[in-house]
């Protein structure tokens, strides 16, 4: 009985063993939970970022406030700092707009047409945070294949690349979304007719379908709550805008560019009430 | 009960009877076959004289003259019971009650057979039933040894041994004997059928040396090992007691650098064994209490001159009493077993158990006195230009000033007491410690309080079960440890100060203000560009610390299922709950508080689970082959949350509360990890000298989730062989008494980083937004060691070396962007960090006399290399090639750590230097006379932060009683830069400083140049200066730990007293050998990079002081 019960014992303890080696096992392979383990819960999944349309919303602001730094409280004096630089006293001074009774630099800047590069060089980064919000918003409506608001960001980058161009000519433009840190320049010419057809398309994908998609981007879009409509007539006006500074350079095409645009059913801007907010 | 189990376990139970039926079976049927085999007819009439005859042999001559079979158990009948017989023509009966008679024996006779079982009411054997065993014992070296406690384990019975080392014992066959005694391992010998026993004890010091923990807390003779391992007895940690133990085997290991933080008391170390591995990843050694690893939250990175205050690490919290000795593991064969976390080498901790026998209490105080160990030289000849100045490049002045930078360090002190009962029976012990180590740096308020109590309890349930309980909890709290930096550092103020002011003036910190009807601090020098405050308000004033509460609890169960299988369980807990908080009061620097000042709180909690099963099994295959394996799995948890809130204050001075005077939105911090993995080993010896050695580890870790992640498990592989060629060969032991040679390889990793592959991004801050890496591979170290061991004149002289090569591959690393798109930065596996060394100790024991003398010598060498970075890989973020890929790291200001291929990971580059003319001498402008720094188009190579080598000389003597020890370590080669002097040449305080002016000038290109403050206000503004010209070596040579204890007699005690030791030490006695205006041994940073830069670092301590110990 002894003998007995010591085999008990050792069958229990070899039983409990497989038992443990089996709950090994199946911890082993009870990983169901790592990419839950894996995830920091403060910090949001993209997945995550899909509720009301934040990955792609979220990039407006920024490339509106890239456009023409207005900006909000919250930003303080960060974006009319910023509007001074590239504007007041990059543009303005260097176009004599402005004068001013100060030798800054040793009187060497702008306004003496010797360029300071700290104020020139602003409205680059401004090129530089429209592009990257451009180019976010691009990769998140590839995925959804929401073709409105990557128009209406068409829209956007192309008003603000306009100054750019118009500013100082040939630019890197066409590579950046590749990331490559030597983007060759294009010419002021191609991002003019690459923009034509950009606006051509947008207007036409707004005024088709924009009348019933409603307003996702209403929490984002600081010009037109998300009114897609308005989006299509901005892209015909702007598109005109492109037509009439090529008219000199161009003349047979930048009369066909305006006709196409003052002739798009969308129409152009021309009431008070299609002003931006 | 039979019933029970039977439902209880199901389908078993019945399998189970079956078994013990048809064994019961077999038996039954033996028995038949051997009765009827022997069953003769004869005379029932025995005849027996015999004198002195073991009782199995009468019995055997009753069988023989009988005719009768005889049944019996063989553990009934005492092999060694002699007995005395004479019977003429008895009967069977008579013959048997005669031979039996006084024995617990029984006898039954039934079909011509005799069957003798135990006497039931018998069973407690008189004492003259017993045997006299005789026998002596001696020690290895042949000597007698007197005292030895003998115990008789199954009466309790016991003696000691003569002078001659001989002693006399009654005891059965089959009795266990447990010698014992003190300086030697017990030992238990089984009573056999012989009357004499001879025995020899090792000496613990040979035990240390025979069986050794390794990885897992699986016990292995050393003999046997095919890799390094360096164990050290607890002796090594509380003889110089630190705060943090970790600091006190500083010199004594080889392979292994210890940097301890500069931030002083209870600081954290940077443990690195045989090289930094990793680019990215951690590269401090994994710690491992009782064989469970345990997470090691090191608080002690700081880097930059921005850098606030630091913390200890998860390692300090141990008290170092609580230790029983700790194993090195410094290569990947050894922690193979430790997979994804073995690749930094491991620090095995065994943690004492309770003792058998009367209760025990040891109480050990000990007082440590700190005072600055390597500080800079300062000037107290020149005054400032102008009193609102606080650099000092005015006048001479009148007398020299009696402003000393080193009066404003205290002495610090360590005091640490410490009590421990320990006590318990065969079957079950106890152990209570306490302990409290209360502490304060050389800097006013630099706490560092700690209280340890533990509880262990290790009990045998049944024969065959075992079970260790054990329960720590540690209150932990420090203050204001600051390891370098300009920010919240008092060094600044004081190092630079203008030695023409008078101090004292503001020794009084602060000053009522009547407007604000608070006091606000006195300083009217400002900020200084360099965040300057006063010294005492950073120290009195402000406040940063941290507490921290700490359970840990673990239980651990062995069983033994078969002489050749035991099974172990463990599970341990690790919980933690630190609260850290930041004050700083109104009028502390606008840069660091509102007006109304400064309040930040936060609380982390962490908690860590790990289980694991492991079998062992001992199976020889043949005489000549011996087995033992392991098989086992693992869990591990670890879940760390936290949640921090506060900022400057909003609304009331002084009030300090994050709900009603902060606005900053609250900050949290997360991670969590689990590790799943299976194991083995198998362990081969072939005629007890060749050895091989097999293990394999497959684990999951939850960095790397299944389905997102492409590989999600990982086999880690090792093999060895080691040969004792001293053995096979039978060499004189007088000669070499010891050689063994080893091989060993092993592939180990590093743990994943949290996150990487399923990253997770900010709504606010968009500047880190890294692309989802589900390719990640885990770091891969790949390591070949070779060894031997070498031992001369019966182990007098013993050398230890080993040579090594670790390549470390899949080194995570990171392309940022130009931000633009979704994802700022990838992730991307490239890289191969190889480390080449020697690690090797040369040890000596030698008696003369009565004086013993143990001296050792540890050498380590390591080459660490940078085969690959990214060349060849495609940039992730481009799709271009890199070429020549150069990688800066870390550094501050221009002295910057760059990664390149051929390169080491701490290459020191510089690019500012001094203009030169075209004749390759100082250029000085000819309108002013002014010198211009240039920046180099390429940057310069300056050095390397890493040893050639180090080596430490550890010496013991005792002499009747007294002993004597000491420790002389060195590092040689490595360069560090100290922005502190760069500091104070520019603020004009340094002793060059005035040298210079003394003179005339500065001594540069081998010309004066006269403009010394122009000179030096160009190269000594710090981080914005030129660090070329502040590029120490790190060589030096410390007397770093001494010793003297005594033993107290006990009959000065009238031998009633306790046994009492007193000792006296003393830490970073003096620099035989040291270039540099800093420790170059301490760290502000144990992290991997940061290193050998002095930017107002503390200044290491030296330390004196004295202990008592005492066991009742």
């Amino acid at each position: 009985m002894n003998i007995m019960r010591n085999y008990h014992k050792h069958y229990t303890v070899v039983q409990a063993s497989f038992a443990f080696l089996l709950c090994v096992a199946t911890l082993a392979s009870c990983t169901k939970k790592y990419e839950e383990y894996n995830t920091n819960p403060y910090l949001a999944t993209l997945e995550q970022q899909l509720a009301d349309g934040f990955l792609v919303g979220r990039n407006f602001p920024d490339m509106v406030n890239a456009v023409m730094p207005a900006g909000d409280p919250a930003g303080q004096t960060n974006f009319i700092n910023s509007y001074q630089l590239a504007y007041s006293l990059a543009a303005d001074c260097y176009a004599g707009y402005m004068g001013q009774a100060n030798n800054w630099n040793g009187n060497t800047n702008n306004l003496t047409y010797g360029f300071n590069l700290g104020w020139v060089n602003e409205q680059f980064r401004l090129t530089g945070v429209l592009m990257a919000g451009w180019t976010r918003i691009k990769q998140a409506t590839d995925l959804s294949g929401d073709s409105l608001q990557f128009s209406v960001a068409q829209i956007i980058k192309i008003t603000g690349m306009l100054r750019v161009t118009d500013s100082y000519g040939p630019l890197p433009y066409s590579q950046i979304p590749t990331g490559t840190f030597t983007p060759a320049f294009d010419s002021q010419e191609s991002i003019y007719r690459t923009s034509i057809a950009e606006l051509g398309r947008a207007a036409d994908i707004l005024h088709e379908l924009g009348a019933n998609a409603g307003t996702p981007l209403a929490a984002y879009d600081q010009i037109y709550v998300g009114n897609y409509v308005l989006w299509a007539k901005y892209a015909n006006s702007l598109k005109l805008r492109l037509a009439m500074r090529m008219a000199y350079v161009d003349p047979a095409n930048a009369q066909r560019f305006a006709e196409e645009a003052v002739s798009h059913p969308a129409g152009l801007l021309m009431t008070i009430t299609d002003a931006a907010l | 009960m039979y019933k029970k189990y039977s439902i209880k376990i199901g389908v078993n139970g019945t399998l189970c009877r079956k078994i013990s039926l048809v064994m019961r079976l077999t038996i039954a049927m033996l028995l038949v076959t051997m009765t009827q085999l022997v069953a003769k007819t004869k005379a029932q009439q025995i005849t027996i004289n015999q004198k002195n005859a073991s009782l199995e042999s009468v019995l055997k001559e009753i069988r023989n003259q009988s005719g009768y079979d005889l049944i019996y158990d063989g553990k009934a009948i005492p092999k060694n019971r002699i007995v005395n017989v004479t019977l003429t023509k008895a009967t069977v009966n008579e013959a048997l009650e005669k031979t039996l008679k006084d024995l617990p024996l029984r006898y039954v006779i039934k079909d011509r057979s005799i069957t003798i079982r135990h006497h039931k009411h018998m069973e407690q054997p008189a004492v003259s039933v017993l045997a006299r065993i005789e026998g002596t014992v001696k020690d290895s070296l042949g000597q007698a040894i007197a005292g030895v406690s003998v115990l008789n384990k199954s009466n309790n019975q016991g003696t000691s041994t003569t002078m001659q080392g001989e002693f006399e014992l009654d005891a059965n066959e089959g009795d266990i004997l447990v010698f014992s005694a003190l300086g030697y391992q017990k030992q238990e010998i089984r009573v056999g059928t012989q009357t004499r026993i001879n025995v020899i004890l090792q000496s613990e010091e040979e035990l240390m040396e025979q069986v050794v923990v390794t990885a897992l807390g699986i016990r292995q003779s050393a003999k046997t090992l095919t890799y390094n391992v360096q164990e050290f007895k607890a002796e090594e940690v509380t003889r110089n007691k630190d705060a943090n133990f970790v600091n006190a085997l500083t010199g004594k290991i080889a392979g292994v650098t210890i940097n301890a933080s500069s931030s002083g008391i209870g600081g954290a170390t940077r443990v690195v064994m045989r090289g930094t591995k990793s680019i990215a990843g951690n590269n401090n050694a994994l710690y491992v209490i009782d064989g469970i690893p345990i997470p090691n939250n090191n608080g002690g990175e700081s880097v930059g001159t921005f850098a606030g205050p630091v913390s200890g690490e998860g390692i300090s919290s141990f008290n170092p009493e609580d230790i029983e000795s700790i194993t090195a593991l410094t290569g990947p064969s050894a922690t193979a077993l430790y997979g994804n976390q073995g690749a930094n080498g491991v620090l095995l901790v065994t943690t004492k158990k309770g003792s058998i026998g009367r209760i025990r209490v040891n109480a050990s105080h000990s007082s440590d006195f700190f005072t600055p160990f390597v500080m800079p030289r300062f000037q107290n000849t020149y005054g400032q230009a102008n009193p609102q100045e606080y650099a000092s490049w005015g006048g001479k002045l009148q007398q020299p000033s009696t402003y000393s930078p080193r009066g404003f360090f205290q002495t610090g002190f360590n005091v640490f007491n410490s009590v421990s009962v320990s006590g318990g029976t065969e079957k079950s012990q106890t152990l209570f410690s306490a302990g409290a180590n209360n502490a304060e740096g050389i800097i006013r308020n630099n706490t560092f309080n700690r209280y340890n109590f533990s509880l262990r309890h290790n009990t045998q349930l049944t024969d065959r079960l075992t079970a260790d309980f054990s329960a720590m909890y540690v209150k932990l709290n420090d203050n204001n440890m600051v390891a370098q930096g300009q920010y919240h550092n008092p060094i600044v103020p004081i190092y630079l100060f203008p030695p023409g002011d008078d101090f004292n003036k503001y020794k009084v910190y602060s000053r009522y203000n009547p407007d604000r009807v608070i006091d606000t601090q006195f300083w009217p020098y400002r900020d200084q560009g360099i965040s300057l405050q006063n010294p005492y308000w950073i120290t009195d004033a402000q406040r940063a610390g941290n507490n921290i509460d700490r359970y840990m609890m673990s239980v651990t169960a062995n069983y033994k299922v078969f002489d050749w299988l035991d099974v172990t369980g463990r599970a341990r807990i690790d919980n933690s709950l630190t609260q850290n908080e930041n004050i700083r009061p109104a009028s502390t620097s606008p840069l660091f508080a509102s007006n109304f000042g400064f309040y930040s709180t936060n609380k982390v909690s962490s908690k860590n689970t790990y289980l694991d099963f492991i079998a062992n099994i001992r199976k020889d295959i043949s005489d000549r082959v011996s087995f033992r394996a392991n098989v086992g799995g693992s869990y591990q948890h670890d879940w760390m949350d936290g949640l921090g809130a506060g900022g400057n204050l909003t609304r009331l001075a002084n009030f300090y509360s994050v709900q009603e005077n902060t606005e900053n939105p609250p900050t949290q911090s997360y991670s969590r990890t689990e590790l799943q993995s299976v194991f083995a080993t198998a362990h081969f010896g072939y005629d007890n000298w060749l050895f091989m050695d097999l293990t394999g580890r497959y684990e999951w870790p939850s960095q790397l989730p299944p389905g997102v992640a492409t590989t999600s498990s990982y086999f880690y592989p090792s093999v060895g062989v080691s040969g004792v060629l001293s053995d096979k060969w039978n060499v004189s032991k007088d000669v070499i008494s010891f050689a063994k040679l080893r091989f060993s390889y092993a592939e180990v990793g590093n743990p994943p980083q949290f996150g990487i592959v399923n990253p997770v991004y900010s709504l606010i801050d968009q500047r880190f937004r890294p692309a989802p890496f589900p390719d990640y591979l885990p770091e891969r170290t790949r390591s070949y060691e070779a060894g031997m061991e070498l031992r001369f004149l019966r182990d007098r002289l013993s050398l230890n070396a080993t040579v090594y090569q670790s390549n470390t591959t899949d080194q995570l690393l990171q392309q940022p962007t130009i931000a633009i798109g979704v994802f700022t930065d990838f992730f991307y596996n490239a890289g191969d960090i190889r480390n080449r060394g020697i690690e090797a100790t040369l040890s000596h024991h030698g008696k003369f006399g009565e004086l013993n003398w143990t001296s050792g010598l540890v050498f380590s060498l390591n080459r660490n290399r940078i085969i690959r970075l990214s060349d060849g890989f495609l940039d992730p973020a481009t799709g271009e090639p890199y070429v020549n890929e150069q990688r800066p790291v870390s550094g501050l200001g221009d002295f910057q750590n760059v990664l390149t291929v051929g390169g080491t990971m701490a290459d020191f580059y510089i690019s500012r230097v001094l203009r030169e003319n075209n004749q390759g001498n100082l250029w000085v402008s000819p309108v002013d006379g002014s010198v211009q720094q240039i920046t180099l188009s390429e940057r310069r190579y300056v050095g390397n932060g890493l040893p050639d080598f180090t080596l430490g000389w550890n010496n013991q003597f005792s002499f009747k009683g007294v002993d004597v020890s000491f420790l002389v370590d060195a590092r040689v080669g490595g360069v560090g830069v100290s922005y502190t002097q760069a500091l104070m040449d520019g603020f004009g305080v340094s002793e060059q400083s005035a040298i210079d002016r003394d003179n005339g000038g500065v001594l540069v290109y081998d010309t004066r140049y006269p403009n010394v403050q122009g000179y030096y206000n160009l190269l000594g503004m710090g981080a914005d200066g030129m660090a070329a010209y502040y590029i120490y070596s790190a060589t030096n040579v410390r007397l770093r730990e001494a010793a003297i204890g005594y033993n107290i007699p006990r009959k000065w005690l009238n031998e009633k007293g306790p046994d009492l030791r007193v000792s006296v030490t003393g830490r970073n006695l003096f620099m035989f050998y040291n270039k540099s205006p800093f420790d170059p041994e301490t760290t502000s940073s144990t992290g991997t990079y940061g290193q050998g830069i002095d930017y107002f670092r503390q200044p290491s301590y030296r330390s004196v002081g004295f202990s008592i110990r005492a066991q009742f």
